[in-house]
């Protein structure tokens, strides 16, 4: 039973299909999961492979009807408080000021633990004083931060991030990647991230989702052992894990010897 | 401030020449009094009209035409361009027919609605909405409907209902487009209104217009037509100041 | 930057003078263009008269000569082909085709005649259609507390401002003592049926012949005429720019004398010209035209003759415009009108007789 509640996401035989142009299209085939508390997972899959559906799955942005998928204990059948998200846009409302965008979710409390959340989660992304500033007045660095803001506003137990840094130059990401360890450190939130960029996937990762390309199936999945020693990127535990990764993403091309050479 | 005056000059280039050649035409030319008045005759005949206070009268009953037109048309336009925006159903129960009607012009439409609403106040207004009410609606119902998917999925991730996503999410979407709407309707508000007093009416400033032609005073008739055009530009602008007042999010 | 200004602004410049010239020269045109060739081949020359009303609604003596041909032979005579030229808006609209050169003649009512004047459009009164247009207030069906023009205050009278019909609704209303400030008028001549069949309006000012057409549709009563008060009754005139006229002074004879042609024979076959009158618009019959010359069957009033009676009539006209304040300049009378036309067209008509 204390085995369960270790679970704080568990998915199990999940398919999913999706019909479009008249085509059912498998989208995720026999997916079997369990994140415990605390954890970092990344998921990392070509572009279609399902994982963002999987994601928004657990979110309970998109239904599913064959398999079992709980959060928190409970069937996911829709989104809950407890279950923030991040886009892959940041996708703040344009018309609403920093602080009314963090806070868009805390509409049941009063006015001043609101406030008081607010200021405390931009001062935890490193947004303080940005409160009354307009998302068209931030850089896509600082959005995405106040998005994180928004999804852990409300204190959830677990942060699903879909390609958070896709939309952001190479050294912002690497930015927001230190970042996004420090929060979820400080936080202990559980998080999984959706990511198609390998080193991203093993330097953020306590566990690495392997997903193959249409229908998404999870190839493997790989514990990383030596997470948050600093900067692994050019340690030969990286590269093992690079090579691994690339060997089941590119399983056709295996001919070819990939020269795993990483320059930051 | 170098560029508003840079800006304000070459706006003017064009009007000056008009007027030049109109000086031109009216003195040296031999265009008789009634085809086009030469500008003293004109600039007379507004004096004229100012003193006697009834430009002032004209223009007081043709706006307060307006306004009443145009308020209608907004809280039709509005309505009915939210619901279409939000409704799948509604859209494909109206817009079709508001498609059809939109084609037709309004000068079109003032026979017919004169015959069903008379020649009084109401029918004026009746004008002014068939004229205004449609770039309204049809600005309201893109602005809805194009609220991007994501911030659509942001309103489901936080559980809003159905009223608190209009309210939230589309509505505030929607309100630059909405108030691009509210800027052509007022125009055309205008232009109908005119229209509509061309025709049958017994006051304003499209009668006077109309009066004056029986008479053959073609200067009152371009006293009027000029004072038109500028009321329009006026509104216009103002309007779009006020806007900006709503939008404090636009760059 | 400079260099671009420069060309813009001579750009510029050519163009609104270019304006300005078109415009003076495309009016001269239009004017001499339909007239002064002396035609030396068989080609004839196409003169345009302008009538009130839809299509080819004229009536009266040139009306009769029209339809029994005699407008069109007499004009052939002299090398000219006519082409009638409705107009729904009336006397304000034939004003602005006279001044845009449009039409050569007219056939219209002596108050449009006289604003043209006044504003600068050089015409000239080269005969008379009708010298007692007689017209009558018309009250629609239900409308019971009007019975005459004191009764106006408080209801809905068309009056087409502008036209005979002005002059005719602001003497019955002084005769009443009654303001026109109290009165709501609504100016239309086109749209007038349909208001009163709408009932979006009460009282029409209109010719008896209106008046009576209306009456026979059941729409309502001709209350009051001017047959009673011939002071009240309007001129209607055969009217033509003076340059035209002047240089081809044969047109105007030959439509005097069809008017002439015209005028003898109705006097002769009264109950044809009533019928050949109805057949001219859709719904009027015989009857009502012969209702409204009822009142005096010597049909005299249609001599073209320009007499000193017209004038002293025209100068009353005058008179009421300035006053009003419709027209801003006085119109000398005696100039504006030209009996010399009719003088040598009658001559060569009774001598052809």
């Amino acid at each position: 039973m204390s085995k369960e509640k270790d679970y704080i996401i568990k998915v199990e035989h999940l398919n999913k299909h999706f019909i479009s142009g008249g085509n059912d299209i498998e989208v995720l085939r026999d997916i079997n999961l369990q994140i415990k508390h605390g954890e970092f997972v990344t998921i990392v899959g070509h572009s279609g492979c399902g994982k963002s559906t999987l994601l928004k799955i657990m979110c309970g942005l998109v239904s599913y009807e064959d398999g079992v998928v709980e959060r928190n204990g409970h069937a996911v059948d829709g989104p809950g408080p407890r279950c923030g998200m991040v886009f892959q846009e940041h996708r703040l409302l344009p018309w609403l000021k920093i602080k009314d965008n963090v806070g868009f979710g805390l509409k049941g409390l009063p006015k001043e633990q609101r406030e008081a959340l607010v200021k405390e989660h931009l001062e935890l992304v490193g947004l303080k004083g940005f409160e009354n500033s307009y998302p068209h007045q931030l850089s896509g660095g600082m959005s995405q931060r106040a998005a994180i803001a928004r999804g852990l506003a409300n204190n959830p137990t677990i942060l699903l991030l879909d390609e958070p840094f896709g939309a952001l130059d190479a050294l912002t990401r690497i930015q927001m990647q230190k970042e996004i360890t420090r929060i979820q450190r400080e936080q202990g939130t559980t998080m999984v991230m959706v990511t198609h960029d390998i080193d991203e996937a093993i330097v953020l990762g306590d566990r690495i989702v392997v997903m193959s390309a249409r229908p998404g199936q999870i190839k493997d999945i790989i514990t990383v052992e030596t997470r948050g020693q600093g900067h692994m990127r050019n340690s030969d535990e990286f590269t093992y894990y690079k090579k691994k990764i690339y060997g089941y993403l590119f399983e056709d091309a295996q001919e070819e010897q990939y020269e795993v050479e990483y320059m930051i | 401030m170098k560029t508003i005056v840079r800006k304000t000059i070459v706006a003017l280039i064009i009007p000056i020449i008009l007027i030049l050649a109109w000086f031109y035409a009216t003195t040296r030319g031999n265009i008789p009094d009634g085809i086009l008045p030469s500008i003293s005759k004109v600039w007379q005949a507004f004096l004229e009209m100012v003193e006697s206070g009834q430009l002032q009268g004209d223009l007081l009953v043709s706006l307060s035409r307006v306004v009443k037109g145009y308020l209608c048309s907004i809280v039709f336009g509005v309505v009915l361009g939210a619901l279409i925006g939000m409704s799948r159903t509604m859209k494909e129960l109206l817009f079709p027919l508001i498609t059809v009607i939109r084609q037709i012009p309004i000068i079109a439409w003032i026979p017919l609605i004169i015959l069903w609403a008379g020649i009084g106040e109401e029918s004026k207004v009746v004008i002014i909405v068939m004229a205004a009410f449609f770039p309204i609606l049809v600005n309201t119902e893109n602005g809805i409907s194009q609220t991007p998917e994501s911030y659509r999925e942001v309103a489901k991730l936080y559980k809003l209902s159905q009223w608190k996503t209009f309210t939230k999410v589309y509505l505030p979407h929607a309100i630059p487009q909405i108030l691009v709407g509210l800027k052509l309707g007022l125009g055309t508000s205008w232009m109908a209104v005119v229209a509509a007093e061309l025709i049958a009416a017994t006051s304003g400033i499209g009668y006077r217009m109309s009066d004056a032609r029986s008479l053959m005073r073609a200067d009152v008739v371009i006293v009027c037509m000029l004072v038109i055009g500028l009321i329009g530009i006026v509104m216009d602008k103002l309007l779009g100041s006020l806007f900006s007042l709503f939008t404090p999010w636009k760059k | 930057m400079r260099k671009l200004t420069k060309q813009v602004m001579a750009l510029s410049l050519l163009f609104g003078l270019a304006i300005g010239l078109v415009g003076c020269g495309n009016r001269k045109d239009t004017v001499t263009d339909s007239g002064s060739t002396k035609n030396t081949s068989t080609k004839k020359q196409v003169v345009r008269i302008g009538a009130v009303g839809q299509g080819n609604s004229l009536l009266g003596a040139i009306g009769v000569a029209d339809s029994k041909g005699f407008l069109k032979e007499e004009l052939e005579e002299v090398g000219y082909e006519p082409e009638i030229v409705g107009f729904a808006q009336a006397g304000p609209a034939i004003n602005e085709a006279f001044a845009a050169g449009e039409i050569q003649l007219a056939i219209y009512g002596d108050l449009p005649a006289t604003v043209a004047k006044a504003n600068g459009t050089d015409t000239t009164i080269f005969a008379i259609y009708n010298s007692e247009e007689q017209m009558g207030i018309f009250v629609r069906n239900g409308v019971k507390d009007v019975k005459s023009a004191a009764d106006f205050p408080g209801h809905k009278v068309i009056v087409a401002r502008g036209t005979i019909y002005h002059q005719y609704f602001k003497s019955i209303i002084d005769d009443a003592s009654v303001k026109e400030a109290d009165i709501e008028e609504i100016n239309t001549f086109s749209d007038a049926a349909s208001l009163i069949s709408s009932k979006d309006a009460d009282v029409l000012i209109t010719s008896t012949s209106i008046g009576y057409y209306l009456e026979s549709l059941g729409l309502g009563t001709v209350i009051a005429d001017s047959t009673d008060h011939p002071e009240w009754t309007s001129q209607f005139f055969g009217v033509g720019l003076s340059d035209y006229l002047k240089e081809n002074p044969e047109v105007a004879k030959a439509v005097i004398k069809a008017m002439l042609r015209g005028q003898e024979y109705i006097q002769k076959n009264p109950e044809e010209a009533y019928s050949i009158w109805a057949g001219k618009s859709d719904g009027y019959t015989a009857d009502i035209y012969k209702k409204v010359f009822a009142y005096d069957t010597s049909f005299d009033y249609f001599s073209p003759e320009i007499t000193e009676n017209t004038i002293e009539k025209l100068n009353h006209l005058n008179d009421f415009l300035v006053s009003e304040k419709l027209i801003k300049n006085s119109v000398d009378m005696k100039n504006f009108v030209d009996n010399s036309y009719y003088e040598e067209a009658k001559a060569e008509y009774d001598a052809k007789k």
